[in-house]
């Protein structure tokens, strides 16, 4: 009598809209997760003035003169050294030195939501003047108003990005 | 009491006597005067010999199976995957499913806009201690900006240079 045995056709469709749904599940994934990238830890001192000159603010920071002025209250905003490290078993490293003034990295780790929880010191001279925990995202700068210098302010800015 | 066949059959094969062949006979004369014919019809009935020879003796049996062919060839045709549009459903249903998970895909898979610093932004401090008593620090939080303000920190000289 006739067989009820399904047709090789029908097999093949059936294991073709398998391998579709399980391929675009593999790309989807891999475009959801990140790529480990090294953590890495941006500052920069700027100088806030009533001077005439004209901003110059580093590409970091690119649009946010108009923020900084309604903030700080100053016209100008000077860059006056910035410096990058690639973060790896953190423990008190120097971020950024100018003069007297330091900025070091006690500690950073990754948050599970793609931010950072860093501690950071605040040195002038040789006197330890803060201490601050703080969590930013990627990428998003967080600003110290330090101390009056010359005719002005010093800006302190920190920023992190994987 | 026997039947009407019974005693005919009887009648025939010349077993039926006394009493009972008398009375069949009384009540079918008939049959007697046809008992030739009938003798002559069992003997031909009983001459294996005598058959007629079927020139097709398979024929029911090769109508049966004609029947059974065909019902066969039409069950497979049965099962066949109807199509929409040239294409079976089975491919159908995976389009409409990858379709639906590439929507997804561009809907719930965040891309930020980078170009923007006010996007995304996100700064929260935690905590802030400063070791001198005269120096206090104050946080602002605004949408897009946080400020940690120092107050009572010691004027930078001036001279010195803090360009890096």
């Amino acid at each position: 009598m006739g067989s009820t045995s399904v047709s090789f056709p029908a097999v093949a469709l059936r294991s073709c809209g398998f391998c579709l749904l399980a391929a675009f599940g593999i790309v989807a994934t891999a475009h959801a997760i990140p790529s480990p990238d090294p953590i890495r830890a941006w500052s920069c001192l700027l100088y806030a003035s009533d001077t005439a000159r004209r901003s110059d603010l580093p590409q970091r920071l690119a649009g946010y003169e108009p923020r900084l002025q309604r903030s700080f209250g100053f016209i100008n905003y000077q860059l006056l050294a910035q410096h990058e490290i690639s973060v790896e078993g953190v423990s008190e490293t120097p971020l950024l030195s100018a003069g007297d003034i330091h900025i070091l990295l006690s500690s950073l780790s990754a948050t599970p939501d793609g931010g950072y929880v860093v501690r950071l010191l605040f040195v002038q001279g040789d006197k330890q003047e803060m201490e601050t925990q703080f969590k930013v995202g990627e990428g998003s700068p967080l600003f110290i108003r330090g101390p009056e210098w010359r005719d002005g302010q010093i800006i302190i800015v920190v920023a992190i990005s994987g | 009491m026997k039947t009407f066949e019974e005693r005919f059959t009887a009648w025939l094969d010349g077993v039926l006597d006394g009493e009972e062949l008398r009375c069949f006979e009384r009540e079918n004369p008939l049959l007697i005067q046809h008992k030739v014919e009938y003798l002559k019809l069992r003997s031909l009935l009983r001459n294996r010999d005598y058959r007629p020879v079927l020139g097709n003796p398979d024929f029911f049996t090769s109508q049966i199976m004609s029947e059974i062919r065909g019902e066969t060839a039409v069950g497979p045709r049965l099962n066949k995957p109807s199509l929409w549009f040239g294409l079976p459903r089975l491919a159908w249903g995976g389009v409409g499913v990858l379709s639906i998970g590439l929507a997804l895909f561009v809907v719930l898979i965040p891309r930020g806009n980078n170009s923007d610093p006010r996007a995304n932004y996100v700064a929260e401090v935690l905590n802030t201690k400063t070791a001198d008593p005269k120096v206090k620090a104050t946080v602002e939080n605004q949408k897009d900006m946080t400020i940690i303000k120092l107050e009572g920190l010691n004027r930078v000289p001036p001279q010195q240079d803090l360009h890096h």
